[in-house]
């Protein structure tokens, strides 16, 4: 896990783990983040249930295909959402 | 790609797919006293009424539930997209599958009186559960591939296009087998062409090629990467195999006279896609031990065998192989392959979805976290070892039994023991996620219901 202390975003890695470790890494992840911080996920394709229970507890997310086989997902609270959406327009 | 705004279908409650799971394995149970009870006759041909009831048994009492509740839980998890009416599947196209395929079974092995009108009923039945089961995984493919439409996207994910080519398979399948059946008590509804056996023939192959191998290759896309961390497969064989599948299937119903050659290439592609998968496994990353992926190998050098045994010369084999030879290699083909494959997909499947469900509450309350069994809790890996050996064993009884039918007690004693082992394996997978669950509930403060499961 890496930190990127300007944008307050935490990089999450989970392409190479099998199912359902995904999930719980992140999961895990959703519980450390401060209100300042969101998170950036890397993974092999799309957590679509995850989506659903995510809005369902009033997180919000934002995914970016980059290939077949690589999706970059942000997991955020409202209130940060313009700063997501800035940051991955510069991407 | 902002999928933000999209709709997502809820993952359907536990108790759907699992009530397909379990009294699909109760059915195989209860066939291994019908096994015991028609005796040795029941194995004399493939046309006796007693080995079309065995067959049917197999076919639609097991591998048809067992992937009917997986695609109600695949859809959700692969594109995004859920049945929104799964309580009705549930509640009506669940028992009445089940009631008909029972019934079809009597109907088969009953005498002249009643004979009728039990085909009558379970005809009715199968047709009610499977039409509605079919309308209802079509409509939500229209939404998706509507959505993609409007979105200019061309469909990415191959998995849901070989899900609509097996449902379309399955919808031929049935259509076929009301007609063989309506026509088995006097009614002539299609042209000589289908004269003799050839009918049976393409509907057989129709429901054990087109809908049942199809979406096993459907699910194996997905299943194999996503769960040994394997590379996706090539795009011949995510693409290519499975319309070659599909035309030759149609092309044997145009040409019914072609199906002895149209049945090679079916075999040949189906023996290409199980060497893409073998080579696909062995690029896994995760290179542990694992029953599910011993399953797969096993299943894969079954079919092999399957296919070198069925192009071999008969001159090659012993007069009673010969004799048997078409019984045996379907008898192979349903067991090695397709339930070896149905085992190792829900050694995997039943505890994922077990866990996925419970990971899922955890989101509202991160402290629930530490209530979560671990994926060996929700099914012991020894358990499944033990069925695992057990099923190659109730296998070679099978084969056995065909070549010399007094050993079909054999078999049938086997068949009880695989599916009774079996049967408490998901038993307890049932039971710790109940347990869990329960634990969870009351974590997050919150009234205690747990007559879901």
């Amino acid at each position: 896990m890496k930190t990127n202390k300007s944008f307050e975003m935490i990089e999450l890695d989970v392409s190479s783990l099998p199912a359902p470790e995904p999930m719980t890494k992140i999961i895990q992840s959703l519980a450390l983040l401060t209100k300042q911080q969101f998170l950036q996920v890397h993974h092999r394709r799309e957590p679509f249930p995850l989506y659903e229970k995510l809005v369902a507890v009033g997180w919000q997310h934002y995914c970016q295909r980059q290939t077949a086989e690589s999706f970059i997902i942000y997991i955020y609270q409202a209130p940060l959402h313009q700063h997501v959406m800035s940051l991955t327009a510069s991407n | 790609m902002n999928m933000s705004g999209m709709s997502f279908s809820a993952l359907p409650p536990i108790d759907i797919p699992f009530r397909f799971f379990v009294t699909a394995i109760a059915f195989m149970m209860a066939l291994a006293g019908f096994v015991f009870w028609s005796g040795e006759s029941l194995w004399l041909s493939r046309w006796h009424p007693s080995m079309l009831a065995l067959t049917h048994g197999f076919t639609l009492g097991f591998i048809t539930p067992v992937m009917m509740g997986a695609l109600l839980q695949m859809l959700p998890v692969v594109a995004g997209v859920g049945l929104n009416n799964v309580q009705s599947i549930g509640r009506y196209c669940y028992p009445v599958h089940f009631i008909g395929t029972g019934l079809l079974m009597w109907g088969f092995v009953a005498t002249d009186p009643i004979q009728y009108s039990i085909k009558i009923m379970a005809l009715m039945c199968l047709g009610l559960s499977f039409f509605y089961y079919i309308f209802s995984v079509v409509r939500v493919l229209f939404q998706y591939f509507s959505q993609q439409f409007r979105k200019n996207i061309v469909c990415q994910n191959p998995t849901i296009v070989i899900i609509g080519y097996s449902v379309l398979a399955l919808l031929i399948t049935v259509i076929l087998g009301i007609f063989i059946q309506v026509q088995s008590v006097g009614f002539v509804l299609l042209p000589t062409l289908y004269a003799d056996k050839s009918l049976t023939n393409i509907h057989a192959l129709l429901g054990v090629v087109g809908w049942m191998s199809l979406l096993i290759l459907a699910v194996s896309l997905q299943v194999i990467p996503m769960f040994h961390v394997a590379p996706s497969f090539p795009k011949f064989s995510a693409k290519l195999i499975p319309v070659i599948l599909l035309f030759t299937l149609m092309n044997m119903i145009i040409f019914p006279h072609l199906t002895q050659t149209l049945l090679n290439v079916l075999l040949l592609m189906l023996l290409l896609f199980n060497f893409v998968l073998l080579s696909v496994i062995s690029q896994r990353k995760r290179k542990i031990p694992d029953m599910s992926i011993n399953a797969w190998r096993f299943a894969a050098y079954s079919l092999f065998a399957i296919v070198v045994l069925y192009f071999l010369p008969e001159s090659w084999f012993f007069e009673i192989f010969i004799a048997k030879k078409s019984l045996l290699l379907s008898a192979a083909f349903i067991y090695f392959y397709l339930l070896t494959i149905i085992l190792g997909m829900l050694f995997k499947i039943l505890p994922f979805l077990s866990y996925t469900h419970l990971q899922q509450r955890c989101l509202t309350n991160f402290d629930a976290m530490k209530f979560l069994p671990n994926m060996n809790d929700l099914l012991n890996k020894k358990a499944a070892k033990v069925l695992f050996y057990c099923h190659i064993f109730t296998g070679g009884s099978l084969m056995l039994t065909v070549l010399s039918p007094q050993c079909y007690w054999f078999f049938s004693g086997l068949l009880m023991v695989e599916f009774s082992l079996f049967f408490t394996v998901i038993l307890k997978t049932c039971l710790v996620y109940r347990r869990s669950l329960l634990n969870i509930k009351q974590v997050e403060g919150a009234v205690v219901d747990i007559s879901a499961v």
